[in-house]
């Protein structure tokens, strides 16, 4: 169980510039951020403010160009071979694009169970066996595991997508725009779902969305990101209530609002029996 | 358009425990392609009679009456219809149609060899440069580009030439000239995989390098590789018999239905069997082939494999 | 001006697939006023961009549109038609009344982009990369024959100046693809607007910009609405059919579920999917409320339920009257629900 008030992720003044032909671009600039056990970091920004680098940054998948990112204290970009791949075991990713990010030509239990494969977890039965148990959980019913990715609907498959970042028991999970792709009533059993998970699992999480309202509901701390940058970084609710930055309040100004005032207490009442919601 | 949901999309979201009917078959890449391709009716028919000659070219010693290399003096050019000889015979008494089925053996076997060797060199090039990138790709792709640059017809002649005419030179010959075309394909697929975001989970997951490029990547970058040999077959046939009619072809009396042709050639008008025989067959083993090629490209069609 | 400017009776659009026909669009109706903004929501597969585009007739070839009228009154105007303009001045000349779905394809050309303009989620879809903004703009006036070379030129700086582009006579020059994201929405209306149509079909105009920009574009859009130009946007987004909009049309597996003032259908939804809908919808401020998604998926369209397409995932469905087919109904206030559950509440 995480201890809270523990460093799981360390990110010291880390910048990350992509070269090309038509010159620098500063995607991320000397960023600095720690990601504590048992919470959910939420990162916000509009496209092109960097959020998505950080999330590959923070995964290691890219070396940042200056400053480190360190993973429960070991510094990302110095690990390497054996070692790295131990440090995978730890962290997970969730993608935006649902049907993209899985395996097109493995069944949906053979996505589940392809991470325990890579790292020589138990043998092809026991595997199947979790993976089995992994879709269950994340309510993609076990009879259709042997369907293709593409014979699942969008919010289907970001279930799937889930279940298989879930399958090492990741310590870090980092969800880049989890549920951008999906409809607004898919996206609210994603959401709900990822609720679900973390508490029930301990998760911790990097949680990246353009949508306020989503990091809302879901983040402890909130970041906020314009043009690389960290501008903002406050625990959710203060975030939320008294932004300080004048960009954050420029994005909170611009939010519009669905519900009115009246609507707030009509809404509340079940629609549907909550049960059935898998 | 907006997406539309489709029968291939399932109303699978249902909840566990709600009534759903049987669970839907698994549809995988494979059985999909086998279903649109079946559908077309030309490309199955055509996919038949590309059996049937595989078929009859690998039966070849039973199914011929004669060996084909067999004379007889005393049958020289007779018609068709000839007791023994069902299509005639040709200047040296030999059996037309015994010397049509090996010709057809010989032709799938230097085209199957040759688009054998193509692609196994293709994806070795295509696979490494696409996917390690950098110093190998420029070293590997520049080598391809001057291959690329040389012309191919000229390539094959001066190496059977060297080699000599026999169907091992033949084959490399042809594969050869083909695979620079392959392997260029082989990497821009390979390049516009690498983007998927499933290449970045599986990094994210821990695979390793060879894991993704030949696990992930290459199965999905095979259907239009796929296409794109199924294409060059008829081509590597067509380049048997050009390079026969040039006189370069396998060493007779190995026959070969561009050398028949130009045989037939000179007798005409005295003896059309010798010619309208291979020919025609040669034109329906191209068409067949193409036809194959075509329902393939339509079934490995990426159009409405992403929503 | 008498009667709606456009009034759409029972569309129906059939998509051919195979042997499977899938109904994408199954009766809708609406009516739009000059000077007001009509949303169609819904999500995926709901048909609402099939509607839109049903309109304009802009469908892949599989589809075909089997019935329905979209009778749209277009204003007579000088030039309109060639010049022929005739003489008399009475009420009923002012406007002409054509049926967009009915129209030869020649006319319907004349009406694109002339009469109704159409402004895409991603401007790139309707902007021809190779050509500057000024080529395109003085194209689009020029091939309706509206006015003439330096005038066009003219107009569309102008045009270009009223989406709030700064330097509008130094960007006239520069290509789509050099213009960032929001930009590119307004010089796709500036040029939707060039030739100031009576109607606006928006699809999803702001569904690919920052929400920062998001609400640039809205307000640009609300000035071409005072300006009496009547709106249908298309969005899955109720928090912009509620900025936006005066009226919403909420669609589900092609059928229209509900219709009513933007305001009542958002405080008090009467359909059970637009009550699915509300609850799913996450919004600043309601953390504390519990997230109610609506279980299960979209049907799929070849495989309808029968009746009551939504009531396989529907809470309040009572079997075996929730399979039967269920019209919209007009509740005593003006609005319109297709739940019969819904209209004995009321």
């Amino acid at each position: 169980m995480p201890d809270a008030g523990e460093v799981l992720v360390r990110a010291e003044s880390v910048s990350k510039v992509f070269s090309s032909r038509a010159g620098d671009v500063r995607a991320v600039d000397e960023l600095s951020f720690e990601i504590m056990r048992g919470e959910t970091l939420g990162l916000v920004g509009e496209s092109g403010s960097g959020k998505s680098t950080v999330a590959r940054l923070v995964m290691g998948l890219q070396p940042p160009t200056e400053g480190r990112v360190l993973f429960d204290g070991a510094d990302l970009a110095s690990v390497r071979g054996r070692e790295m791949r131990a440090l995978r075991r730890r962290m997970q990713m969730v993608f935006q694009n649902p049907y993209g990010s899985l395996l097109p030509h493995y069944t949906a239990a053979a996505n589940v169970a392809e991470p325990l494969r890579l790292h020589k977890i138990g043998d092809q039965d026991s595997r199947r066996k979790e993976a089995l148990r992994l879709l269950d959980m994340v309510g993609v019913n076990p009879r259709f595991a042997d369907l293709y990715p593409r014979q699942f609907s969008g919010g289907q498959q970001q279930r799937i997508a889930i279940a298989r970042a879930l399958a090492l028991n990741p310590d870090l999970l980092v969800c880049d725009e989890p549920t951008s792709a999906l409809d607004v009533s898919i996206q609210a059993q994603i959401l709900k779902l990822l609720v679900d998970l973390r508490e029930s699992l301990g998760l911790t999480c990097l949680f990246i969305s353009h949508n306020l309202a989503v990091v809302e509901r879901l983040a402890t701390r909130v970041a906020v990101m314009n043009h690389g940058q960290l501008v903002e970084l406050a625990p959710a609710e203060q975030l939320f209530h008294t932004p300080q930055h004048s960009y954050t309040q420029t994005l909170l100004a611009a939010v519009l609002p669905v519900r009115g005032a009246k609507a707030a207490t009509l809404v509340d009442a079940p629609p549907v029996p909550e049960e059935e919601v898998t | 358009m907006g997406t539309i949901a489709t029968s291939e999309t399932l109303a699978t979201d249902l909840g566990a425990g709600s009534p759903v009917a049987d669970a839907p078959r698994p549809r995988g890449q494979w059985a999909r392609a086998w279903d649109r391709f079946r559908s077309n009716r030309l490309a199955f028919v055509s996919l038949i009679f590309c059996g049937l000659l595989v078929l009859l070219a690998l039966a070849a010693p039973w199914v011929a009456t004669h060996h084909y290399a067999e004379t007889d003096y005393n049958a020289r050019l007779t018609p068709i219809g000839t007791p023994g000889h069902l299509l005639g015979t040709d200047l040296l008494g030999r059996d037309v149609a015994s010397r049509l089925i090996y010709g057809l053996r010989t032709a799938l076997f230097v085209a199957f060899g040759a688009e054998l060797t193509a692609l196994v060199l293709a994806l070795l090039i295509g696979l490494v440069a696409g996917y390690r990138g950098g110093r190998i790709e420029q070293v590997l792709m520049g080598f391809t580009d001057v291959m690329y640059a040389f012309p191919s017809y000229l390539f094959a002649v001066v190496l059977v030439t060297v080699l000599g005419r026999s169907l091992f030179a033949l084959i490399l010959a042809i594969g050869i000239a083909s695979w620079v075309t392959q392997a260029r394909l082989v990497r821009a697929q390979v390049l516009a995989l690498k983007q998927r975001d499933y290449v970045e989970a599986a990094r994210a997951m821990g695979a390793r390098g060879p894991t993704i490029a030949v696990k992930y990547i290459l199965p999905n970058a095979i259907g239009p590789i796929l296409v794109t040999t199924s294409f060059a077959i008829p081509a590597a046939i067509a380049a048997e018999a050009g390079l026969a009619l040039l006189g370069l072809g396998v060493q007779p009396p190995t026959p070969s239905w561009g050398a028949m042709i130009t045989d037939g050639m000179k007798y005409l008008l005295a003896a059309p069997h010798m010619m309208v025989f291979p020919a025609v067959l040669f034109a329906l083993t191209l068409l067949a082939f193409t036809w194959v090629g075509d329902g393939l490209r339509d079934a490995f069609d990426a159009s409405g494999e992403q929503r | 001006m008498t009667g709606p400017l456009l009034s759409v009776r029972d569309l129906r659009t059939h998509f051919v697939r195979g042997k499977e026909t899938l109904r994408a669009v199954q009766g809708v109706s609406f009516d739009v006023e000059p000077g007001r903004a009509l949303a169609i929501v819904g999500e995926s597969g709901s048909g609402k961009t099939v509607t839109a585009r049903s309109l304009l007739r802009l469908l892949p070839r599989t589809a075909r549109i089997a019935n329905g009228q979209a009778i749209l009154r277009v204003p007579k105007r000088a030039g309109a038609s060639g010049g022929h303009r005739r003489g008399s001045g009475s009420a009923s000349d002012a406007h002409r009344e054509v049926d967009l779905l009915a129209l030869p394809e020649r006319e319907l050309r004349r009406v694109r982009g002339r009469e109704v303009g159409m402004v895409f989620q991603n401007a790139m879809e309707a902007m021809n990369p190779t050509l500057t903004l000024e080529r395109q703009l003085t194209e689009h006036l020029l091939w309706h024959g509206i006015c003439g070379k330096t005038e066009a030129r003219e107009r569309a700086v102008r045009a270009l100046g009223d989406v709030g582009i700064p330097e509008p006579e130094r960007r006239i020059r520069t290509y789509p693809f050099q213009l960032s994201g929001g930009m590119r929405q307004r010089a796709m209306i500036a040029m939707a607007m060039l030739t100031e149509p009576a109607l606006l079909i928006a699809d999803e105009p702001t569904t690919a910009v920052d929400v920062t920009v998001q609400r640039q574009i809205l307000d640009l859009l609300v000035e071409v609405k005072n300006r009496g130009t009547g709106i249908v946007m298309i969005t899955h987004d109720l928090g912009v059919a509620r900025y936006f909009c005066d009226d919403v049309v909420v669609m589900y597996a092609g059928r229209v579920v509900e219709r009513a003032p933007t305001t009542a259908l958002l405080d008090e939804p009467q359909h059970p999917y637009s009550v699915g809908l509300l609850g799913s919808s996450v919004e600043l401020g309601d953390r504390a409320r519990p997230l109610l998604p609506i279980p299960g998926s979209p049907p799929d369209l070849a495989r309808l339920p029968s009746g009551c397409a939504f009531h396989p995932r529907c809470g309040r469905a009572e079997l075996p009257r929730c399979q039967t087919d269920q019209d919209l109904v007009t509740l005593t206030d003006g609005r319109e629900t297709a739940c019969w559950k819904a209209v004995a509440d009321a």
